[in-house]
């Protein structure tokens, strides 16, 4: 993982006003740099990734470059750190939050999860219907292992609007 | 006893095995399924995007669900913690309320906030029971021992009311121990949402699953969650290469080993989906020479 001059720029505490409005719950300001989250993370060996040292560069602002940093995309969501902070912070939802903040603001995003967006939009879930080859050598899917069919929105073209204007939205 | 059915993606589109197997034993035990129309992921994968975008999908869902007089059954402990979570936001949040019923009048739909929802592993630990369970068994697995995989989600994070205990999970353990096996919790994520972004990691942290296991001298892992299917039982090589596991340790869905030991057979439990060394496990039942 790649730091990209971190610490070489000024704050902006806009984005941090920003960052706070999303509708999750945590709270940055309260962090008390205990470190308690970061030793239980499950990624911090694995990505040299530490939640402690991304929230306390939120708390301060230094958030432009954070946005345009891989580390924000390196977490797993096991929520640990949460359940491991005693300041109620959620360090899972701060990088929930700058991955939110990292898409208004037009930053690049991994690909994965936009594949995952269009095909949304497409049928109302995030997978189209796979085949998968049996140890009989034969491929299955819903229709020859007799599954029923799971019917997404009826009326698509509202739905694609609706989630359209959801993605796109930045406040209440 | 009567549910409405949600698998959620994964399950639907991929997780074939889980969906088939969880109908299969509900069925066995007498559950009645209603399988909803106009549904959709509930959007938990995508909030990485836009929080709105997942709370709008949660909320979505939930209207649908909640308008049928039987409560959700789910199979996902990501949809679990969506619902629960986007109940929470929406509750305390009178604006949002506003907004996403604005979006869902234009669906015809409204979100009420009344949905009853349940995992599959609570409906059968506390719906239908390990007493129930119990006297439906035609075969005990004794002698077998199995890593418990609940997954992140069913008890994390603490402070959400969660499907089991934060501290100490034990449904899923004690659904594995009413079979006659022996269970070992284990309570480390399976790394499939980083897979998403960096493949080799999330593979790395599946296969460390899998070591955990063979370590512990597991017979097998026995999960409850499609995302921990995906990346462990489906993507199982690839795990087992990743962390270096020469053992073979089969990872199982909980109804596909329920239904075993309801005495169904194999098939009958989509066992001949699975991509880890299931046949291993088989053999040891009699099921194969
Ligand atoms: S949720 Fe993310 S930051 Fe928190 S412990 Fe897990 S991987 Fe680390
Ligand atoms: S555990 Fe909480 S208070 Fe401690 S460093 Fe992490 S975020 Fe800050």
């Amino acid at each position: 993982m790649v730091e990209v001059s971190l610490l070489s720029e000024l704050a902006d505490m806009k984005l941090l006003d920003e960052l706070l409005k999303f509708p999750l719950e945590l709270d940055p300001l309260a962090c008390l740099q205990c470190g308690k989250c970061t030793s239980g993370c499950t990624v911090m060996v694995l990505m040299e990734n530490y939640p402690s040292r991304v929230v306390e560069r939120v708390r301060l602002g230094l958030i432009p470059a954070l946005l345009k940093s891989d580390l924000i995309w390196a977490c797993t969501q096991c929520q640990k750190c949460r359940d491991a902070c005693p300041q109620k912070v959620s360090p899972v939802e701060v990088f929930i939050a700058l991955r939110n903040l990292a898409v208004l603001k037009g930053e690049s995003v991994p690909q994965s999860y936009l594949k995952m967006l269009s095909t949304l939009l497409e049928r109302g879930f995030i997978q189209e219907e796979m085949k998968v080859l049996g140890s009989d050598s034969i491929e299955y899917d819903r229709s020859n292992l007799n599954l029923p069919l799971l019917k997404g929105p009826k009326n698509l073209e509202k739905f694609q609007m609706n989630v359209m204007k959801a993605f796109e939205k930045e406040d209440v | 006893m009567r549910y409405v059915f949600f698998p959620g993606c994964l399950s639907a589109t991929q997780q074939y095995a889980y969906e088939f197997s969880a109908l299969t034993v509900l069925n066995e035990l007498g559950v009645e399924i209603i399988y909803p129309e106009n549904v959709n992921c509930c959007g938990f994968p995508l909030r990485s995007l836009n929080s709105y975008g997942w709370i709008y999908l949660s909320a979505r869902l939930m209207s649908v669900l909640e308008d049928f007089d039987a409560p959700t059954l789910l199979l996902c402990n990501w949809c679990h913690e969506s619902l629960t979570y986007a109940i929470r936001l929406l509750s305390g949040n009178s604006e949002l309320l506003e907004w996403v019923n604005e979006l869902l009048k234009e669906e015809d739909l409204e979100f009420k906030g009344n949905l009853k929802f349940k995992h599959l592993i609570e409906v059968l630990h506390d719906d239908i029971g390990l007493e129930k369970i119990s006297s439906h068994l035609k075969r005990k697995l004794e002698g077998y021992c199995f890593s418990i995989h609940p997954g992140c989600y069913s008890f994390r994070p603490g402070d959400h009311p969660k499907m089991d205990s934060n501290e100490k999970p034990l449904k899923l353990l004690e659904l594995v121990e009413v079979l006659g096996a022996e269970g070992r919790n284990h309570l480390d994520c399976c790394g499939w949402a980083i897979s998403k972004t960096s493949m080799d990691v999330g593979l790395t942290l599946s296969g460390n699953r899998i070591k955990e296991a063979a370590d512990s001298s597991c017979d097998g892992i026995i999960i409850s969650c499609p995302h921990g299917g995906e990346i462990m039982e489906t993507n199982y090589m690839d795990s087992a290469k990743a962390s270096n596991v020469k053992a073979d340790i089969p990872v199982l869905y909980y109804p596909q080993l329920l239904g075993l030991a309801l005495g169904l057979k194999p098939e009958k439990v989509a066992l001949h989906l699975n991509k880890s060394p299931v046949a291993v496990l088989l053999r040891r039942l009699g099921y194969l020479n």
